[in-house]
């Protein structure tokens, strides 16, 4: 009985502790990129929820000053007369514009109102379809 | 009903004195058996003190319930602040 309720107890106490040691995602390629970068404030949120079911990762870029929007922009090909942009990145090099494939994408949105520019990454239709349904809900709620 | 004091006693003695054994017998299962319950309560209380702080949060420390972690290469800016922000970033585009 004791042997039992040792087994059991050693079983659940390292269940347990194999929980509490999962840490959080790693930084992504994208966020140690930039990271380094003192004229940038970076982010990454893991897991920004889209609904009940679907979250997706997000790298925020946001530039501490024009000169830095500046960069920035250059960098990914952003021309700030066209007001809020918004284009599928390659995954590896999101300043190259693609289409959906079903492979995993950046969204990329930039807002040269906030010098910011946020990689939405999309790995499968699920987080695609949330992704726009939530944009559209948001704009059903602004009419 | 015999109190614990006497059981105490007679259960020092009932490995020399059979008479004493035989008592034992007679007394109920549950009340022989008392203190190793007592002592299986113990054990899993105390695995149950050891194990909760070992348990994962079962909300993430992030701003509201949106997300599960940030990284921030600022330490003053507020998860708060990076969760409104990609929110408003979808809303605006």
């Amino acid at each position: 009985m004791k042997k039992v309720l040792f087994i059991i107890s050693i079983s659940a106490l390292a269940l347990l502790t194999g929980c509490a040691h999962q840490e959080k995602p790693p930084e992504g390629a994208l966020y140690r990129q930039y990271a380094e970068r003192q004229d940038l404030k970076v982010a990454q949120v893991s897991g920004f929820r889209l609904c009940d079911t679907v979250c997706v990762d997000v790298v925020m870029l946001q530039a501490e000053d024009e000169q830095a929007w500046m960069r920035l922009t250059g960098e990914f090909n952003i021309r700030c007369e066209e007001g809020n942009l918004s284009w599928l990145g390659k995954i590896d090099n999101p300043a190259l514009r693609t289409q959906w494939t079903g492979k995993p994408v950046m969204r990329v949105i930039a807002s040269p109102g906030r010098r910011t520019i946020g990689f939405y990454r999309i790995d499968n239709e699920a987080q695609y379809d949330a992704l726009i349904d939530y944009q559209l809900e948001t704009t059903k709620n602004k009419h | 009903m015999m109190t614990e004091q006497e059981f105490d006693i007679l259960w020092q003695r009932a490995a020399a004195e059979p008479h004493a054994a035989r008592l034992l017998e007679e007394y109920p299962v549950w009340r022989r058996n008392r203190r190793r319950n007592l002592g299986i309560a113990a054990f899993v209380v105390a695995l149950v003190v050891v194990a909760l702080p070992l348990l994962p949060p079962s909300q993430p420390a992030a701003a509201g319930d949106n997300g599960t972690s940030i990284y921030c290469n600022r330490p003053g800016i507020t998860e708060q602040y990076w969760f409104e922000m990609a929110d408003a970033l979808l809303k605006e585009a």
